[in-house]
């Protein structure tokens, strides 16, 4: 098959990004046991793991050129590249917030929580979770239906957000936990928000990869449509 | 007193009329009983570079010779379809191909220039075809319109033929505007040149579509997306059919989101 | 079975597929260079023999009288080759004047402007077996048609019959030099003139026939040797043995200088065998001065380009 070097060095570079996306997963999942769990020890096996992630995303990205000078790709070659270096980022993203909220779990070990806000996080780490598995299984299957309904998956996370940020805004009387804790909960709440982000523009990409389209030109029309009928 | 007329390259007087396109209408062509290319059409927009691309055989040659009508040159040749200049079909019965062919110029793959001084190379076309202008203005003109004045200015009654390769084609190329054409084809222009003359006929090209309309046939695909607006992909299903359009867009499109498969095939590398 | 990019050889020790002793191989080429080598100088050394002999001969005899004076049995020691020496200069301006453009003209039809079809190609063929025609054919071609049927026209066995006779011999050479200088050209030049909009003859006129022009004419100093030098078609229609008056207009009797050796080769006498010698040198250096005339021609055009 002509080119077979070529597609050779494709196929390894997206073994490569699935295989920093499977140990974002991982990381991921500890971040969310440690939260059910209250157990700091599952959390602290995460810390500094950003560093690995940043140091793998630059060899992907470093190959990316490489190709790029090397082999002047067009077309599926060269949307692949691009979605590559793009995914890459978001993973090394989400794995950098996953350090930082483990960072903070491990901080925050024994302190008083506010019960319902604990909840809330929770609930909002596994969607993220979620979402992030999900968006990256998009990637991996390059299944662009499913890239729609992770649009109305994040509308979830993004309930939860403004649910978390109204709790942290109003705490219970008494029942607020130390401010230390809620302190680095406004930050989770962040942090989380944008790890399921990151998750939707993985699968997002898989969209531009297979159609050459960006996804969001195509929900611009629906995202039009409902302004008008909101009448806003 | 002719002499420095200020001419970029590129440039043609700007009382000119406005370029012509031309318009492809099922355009199909024979070599006596054996069908080469069938069914194509195309528009090739005025003041624009439209390049063709596609595998060895699948017609593109055959293609652009229809368009200057030097097809039919070849005996037991001939096309049948329409290839409009601006509004009239060159095809017509009316229509003489010689005139047609001062109008619709073309460069060959490899350089022809004639066996005569530098200056008759250029002004020939232009005497055989009546020009009554001043010749040595007209001269200078092609050659800086070419991008060759500054390297034969001092030499130009020395022979073509001991240019350089790519002297030589921007040579032709020169003796081709001399006759004031439209349109300018050109059948893999540089593909017998070194990367440093390909990158001066490219850079000309460019130059050129500002006053001309272009086609060019080309291998090689990097020049395809590099210099052209329009590319037209050319493909034949089964060996022995005839070669068809396969698909035709904007070059940014064809190259980074093209819509058939054997057009993305193909534009990757992966064709075989 | 060697899979692609693997080395064919072996390494390491074992005895390469190839023979290593070449000294054989070397002594046959030395053998080769050799024998061609005689064999182009048998001809030289024939020819040269050839020409020392005759110029030996003739030259002493050569002077302005000989030149200027009428041939004469009796009184062999004032002899000379006048008549046959102005016979032999028209007849070249005539056959040229009628072979060459009618050579260059249907060689320019058969090579841009004939259909690829059976005619043409039985045209093709028969040109070339008229090249080797025996010339006494065409005398006697030249017999029926010049000087009995084109009587009036030509004045019968006049110096223009000759003329045309020679003319029709030698325009097979001339048609085929012709159509292989213009093969030669090849076709990029025809498709470069004509995307320029340029009709098929001002292509031709443009470009062909001058690049044509060289060998087109190398071809006609070769035809026009030869036609010099004819002898058998000249006497069937009717070139005289002797005169004492040299050809006054085409119509008029003629003589030429190979007739002219050969009548004085027959006689017996030394004599006249001294006057053949110089009749025979007269011939050369009339064949020399042309084609020096027709190669100055051509490299003219050659540079001219």
């Amino acid at each position: 098959m002509p080119r077979e070097t070529f597609q050779q060095e494709l196929d390894g570079l997206i073994s490569d990004v699935l295989e920093l996306g499977g140990e974002v997963e991982g990381s991921l999942e500890n971040m969310v046991r440690a939260m059910e769990t209250r157990d700091a020890s599952v959390a602290s096996k995460e810390l500094g793991v950003d560093v690995r992630y940043k140091v793998r995303g630059m060899d992907i990205e470093r190959e990316c050129m490489i190709l790029q000078a090397r082999q002047a790709p067009v077309a599926r070659d060269l949307r692949l590249l691009y979605t590559v270096q793009s995914v890459t980022n978001h993973l090394v993203r989400s794995g950098t917030l996953c350090e930082h909220i483990c960072h903070a779990i491990v901080e925050t070990e024994g302190c008083e929580r506010d019960e319902d806000l604990e909840t809330a996080l929770i609930e909002m780490a596994r969607t993220a979770r979620n979402v992030f598995n999900e968006g990256l299984d998009v990637f991996k299957n390059r299944d662009i239906d499913r890239a729609r309904d992770l649009q109305a998956k994040d509308d979830k996370v993004d309930l939860l957000y403004s649910e978390a940020m109204n709790l942290i805004a109003n705490p219970s009387d008494g029942k607020g936990g130390a401010p230390e804790w809620r302190m680095r909960a406004a930050l989770m709440v962040h942090y989380l928000e944008r790890i399921s982000d990151h998750g939707v523009d993985i699968g997002g990409s898989a969209v531009f990869l297979v159609t050459g389209e960006r996804i969001e030109d195509a929900m611009r029309q629906y995202l039009d449509r409902n302004v008008d009928q909101n009448g806003v | 007193m002719s002499g420095t007329s200020g001419e970029k390259q590129g440039e043609r007087p700007p009382e000119g009329p406005p370029t012509l396109g031309m318009k492809v209408e099922e355009l199909t062509a024979f070599y006596g009983s054996f069908k080469a290319i069938t069914d194509v059409s195309m528009e090739v927009r005025a003041n624009k570079v439209t390049a063709l691309i596609g595998p060895s055989g699948c017609g593109k040659s055959t293609f652009i010779r229809c368009l200057n009508r030097m097809h039919e040159v070849v005996p037991g040749a001939y096309a049948e379809g329409h290839v409009r200049l601006g509004e009239r079909d060159i095809y017509d019965k009316n229509t003489d191909p010689v005139n047609i062919r001062r109008r619709i110029g073309m460069v060959f793959q490899k350089p022809n220039p004639f066996a005569k001084s530098i200056y008759e190379n250029v002004a020939w076309g232009a005497r055989v075809n009546g020009y009554r202008g001043d010749m040595e203005e007209l001269v200078e003109r092609s050659l800086k319109q070419a991008a060759l004045w500054e390297e034969v200015k001092d030499r130009l009654r020395t022979s073509g033929l001991g240019l350089s390769g790519g002297q030589q084609q921007r040579l032709c190329i020169a003796r081709t505007l001399a006759v004031e054409p439209e349109v300018i084809l050109m059948d893999e222009p540089a593909s017998a040149l070194d990367p440093v003359s390909t990158q001066k006929i490219e850079d000309t090209m460019d130059q050129l579509k500002e006053s001309y309309t272009v086609v060019i046939v080309t291998h090689n695909m990097q020049q395809a997306a590099r210099i052209s607006d329009y590319t037209g992909f050319f493909y034949i299903q089964n060996m022995g059919d005839p070669g068809r359009l396969w698909e035709f867009d904007e070059t940014e499109k064809m190259f980074s989101n093209p819509d058939r498969k054997e057009t993305e095939d193909y534009v990757t590398g992966r064709f075989g | 079975m060697a899979q692609a990019g693997t080395r064919v050889t072996q390494k390491g020790g074992a005895e390469p597929d190839f023979k290593t002793s070449t000294s054989a191989r070397h002594w046959l080429d030395r053998v080769f260079t050799g024998v061609v080598f005689a064999a182009t100088l048998v001809g030289l050394v024939v020819l040269a023999v050839l020409l020392v002999d005759v110029f030996r001969d003739g030259l002493p005899r050569i002077d302005w009288q000989f030149i200027t004076s009428y041939p004469s049995q009796i009184v062999p020691q004032t002899a000379g080759i006048y008549p046959a020496l102005i016979g032999s200069l028209w007849l070249l301006g005539l056959t040229a004047l009628f072979s060459v453009p009618l050579g260059i003209g249907a060689a320019i039809y058969l090579e841009e402007y004939a259909p690829d079809n059976w005619l043409t190609r039985v045209i093709e063929i028969n040109i070339s077996n008229l090249a080797g025609v025996p010339s006494i054919i065409y005398g006697l071609l030249g017999l029926g048609i010049f000087v009995s049927m084109l009587e009036p026209v030509t004045g019968g066995e006049s110096v223009l019959s000759g003329a045309l006779t020679l003319s029709l011999l030698i325009l097979p050479v001339i048609i085929v030099a012709t159509r292989e200088a213009l093969k030669a050209i090849p076709g990029s030049v025809r498709e470069g003139g004509i995307a320029l909009g340029a009709t098929r003859w001002e292509v031709i006129r443009g470009h062909l026939l001058p690049m044509a022009l060289p060998g087109a004419l190398t071809g006609t100093i070769l035809a026009l040797s030869r036609a010099i030098g004819e002898t058998a078609p000249l006497i069937v229609v009717g070139a005289a043995v002797y005169l004492n008056y040299a050809p006054e207009g085409p119509r008029s009797d003629y003589m030429a200088i190979p007739i002219q050796i050969f009548t004085w080769i027959e006689q017996p006498q030394d004599v006249f065998k001294t006057l053949a010698a110089a009749g025979i040198v007269v011939l050369m250096i009339v064949l020399l001065l042309s084609n020096s005339v027709a190669i100055v021609m051509r490299n003219r055009f050659q540079r001219r380009g």
